[in-house]
């Protein structure tokens, strides 16, 4: 007996197709006019390639199986993967995001030497998974049939040395620029793995949520209190009550950042003047939306300021180790000059003038804007500010040869 | 729960039930060696699934997890048929119609699943 090959020439076809739409995707102009990214964006192209192979060392696999009342189910089930490969693929390539969103993220990496290879992807939410996470998940105890169809794992494999990590946005907010500084939580995720935060903490982690509250204060702590606004806007959009086992729910987890702007206002006569502004407003900002949340899970709420009481400490001190400045040191160091800068900001904010300004001093600027701003011109700051970097380092390289 | 990204864990667990349909298959063929390894990925959805061993079957967390995000009562429909596959499995004498039945059981199931999944809302929180 021997399988009717019908259903899986049909299937065989439709994965080609999926590969030619793969393979001949262009990019838009604004994807291929950054080389980097661009290379990124093939380097991904490329996994989904092996992706796809994967799957059709499993059709080949089932089409010598000898299936009889299974076959359509196999056939269908086969099919759905393939959808889904595109699917996974076209997240990266047809996200709405500004393509200068890239330069943010890869900003975060950079600044906490954390190499990776990322990409951003449109999703439902904001989270982070990778390219052989997903293909894992979706084959995890499904083996390959044998003996034809064991290719797979050769294909797997090279999924998995030139993996991808897949940073997602919520796809709503792709032009709401206040909600980009939760890339840095993602991005975060990866550095908490990396450089093991949670041996270096050594935290009682009874809670599966806590690495979470620690990932949030570690990220306002660097990118300052724009972190803690994003976020608090954030949740108007997921208003989530109870919490889930990953995650505390909104009131304990704004909280938590509410002691970190908290302790900035006290200390707000060490800021510049503008600096101090964007601390109130944030509190304010934040303050105003826990409070809608401020009776729930009262021991949880405690819980999150025990963790950030322990965790402030050591996290300034990661930062030293990487040689960065936390935002509350980078703004006190930059006295009345930084405060300009945050100024210019709002002022070219009004006028729709792109600022080239570092990320930190861009997004906390925003706070103080009446009105959200257009994901537009934090796209073109962003730009700016990236090329504005490129031609300072050309300087300082032709310095250096000249020198030398 | 991760929910963005559980269409990943959702295709993994059609992939099982699928699974469960060629080892239902390979049982009708009295293909019983390669009927194990199929079937061994279906129990696989189970927090016990040596083959041999009786009593109620419980979901992983993680599946049940899953399951519950789409439809709960598939929950429930999910560990009955998987009893019946279990019973089909042990019993040395089960005819093919019986067999058979069992199929079309969860045949059925599965095209609840794609259905359940295909209409899916949206999530509830962020990663």
């Amino acid at each position: 007996m021997s399988t009717d090959p019908y259903p899986f020439q049909e299937i065989s076809k439709t994965f080609e197709k999926i590969r030619g739409h793969i393979k001949s995707y262009e990019l838009s102009d604004t994807q291929r006019v950054y080389p980097a990214i661009r290379t990124r964006l093939d380097e991904v192209r490329g996994l989904y390639l092996d992706w796809i192979d994967v799957y059709e060392e499993y059709r080949r696999g089932f089409e010598k199986a000898n299936l009889t009342r299974a076959l359509y189910p196999v056939a269908r089930f086969l099919s759905s993967l393939g959808t889904g490969v595109e699917g996974s693929f076209f997240e990266v390539v047809k996200a709405s995001v500004p393509i200068e969103v890239y330069f943010l993220v890869q900003y975060f990496y950079q600044e906490f030497k954390c190499d990776s290879n990322f990409v951003l992807a449109e999703g439902a939410e904001f989270e982070s998974d990778t390219v052989f996470g997903e293909i894992s998940r979706e084959l995890e105890r499904l083996n390959a049939p044998r003996p034809h169809g064991t290719q797979a794992e050769t294909f797997l494999k090279k999924i998995d040395n030139d993996n991808y990590t897949k940073i997602y946005y919520d796809s709503v907010m792709f032009d709401s620029p206040l909600t980009w500084p939760l890339l840095l939580h993602e991005v975060f995720h990866d550095i908490y793995q990396k450089d093991n935060i949670a041996s270096i903490l050594k935290l009682p982690f009874t809670e599966s949520w806590i690495p979470e509250v620690v990932i949030d204060l570690y990220a306002a702590m660097f990118f300052g209190p724009v972190y803690a606004v994003s976020l608090a806007k954030y949740h108007g959009r997921f208003p989530v009550r109870g919490g889930l086992l990953s995650h505390p729910s909104q009131g304990p987890r704004l909280y938590g950042l509410l002691q970190l702007l908290g302790d900035m206002t006290e200390k707000k006569r060490d800021f510049p003047e503008t600096v101090r502004k964007i601390i109130e407003d944030s509190f304010k900002t934040v303050n105003d939306i826990w409070s809608h949340y401020r009776k729930e899970e009262r021991d949880v709420q405690d819980r999150v300021k025990e963790v950030y009481e322990r965790v402030r400490g050591p996290a300034a001190e990661f930062h030293k180790s990487k040689g960065l400045k936390t935002f509350e040191e980078y703004s006190k160091l930059g006295g009345e000059s930084l405060g300009k800068d945050f100024e210019r900001v709002a002022s070219y904010l009004a006028l729709g003038i792109p600022a080239a300004v570092n990320p930190r001093v861009l997004f906390n600027a925003l706070v103080m804007s009446k009105t959200d701003p257009e994901y537009e011109y934090v796209g073109e700051s962003l730009k700016k500010w990236r090329l504005s970097e490129i031609w300072a380092q050309i300087r300082r390289e032709s310095q250096e040869t000249l020198v030398s | 729960m991760d929910y963005g990204r559980s269409i990943h864990s959702i295709r993994n667990i059609i992939g099982r039930i699928t699974y469960g349909l060629i080892g239902l298959d390979k049982l009708l063929q009295d293909d019983v060696n390669e009927s194990d390894d199929y079937l061994h990925s279906f129990f696989s959805l189970f927090e016990s699934h040596d083959l041999s061993s009786r009593g109620v079957h419980k979901l992983l967390p993680e599946v049940e997890g899953t399951i519950v995000t789409y439809n709960p009562q598939l929950r429930e429909e999910l560990v009955r048929v998987a009893e019946r596959v279990r019973e089909i499995r042990d019993e040395t004498n089960a005819s093919k119609t019986e067999i058979g039945s069992v199929y079309d059981q969860l045949e059925t199931l599965l095209n609840k699943v794609y259905e359940t999944t295909s209409s899916r809302s949206n999530p509830s929180s962020f990663d």
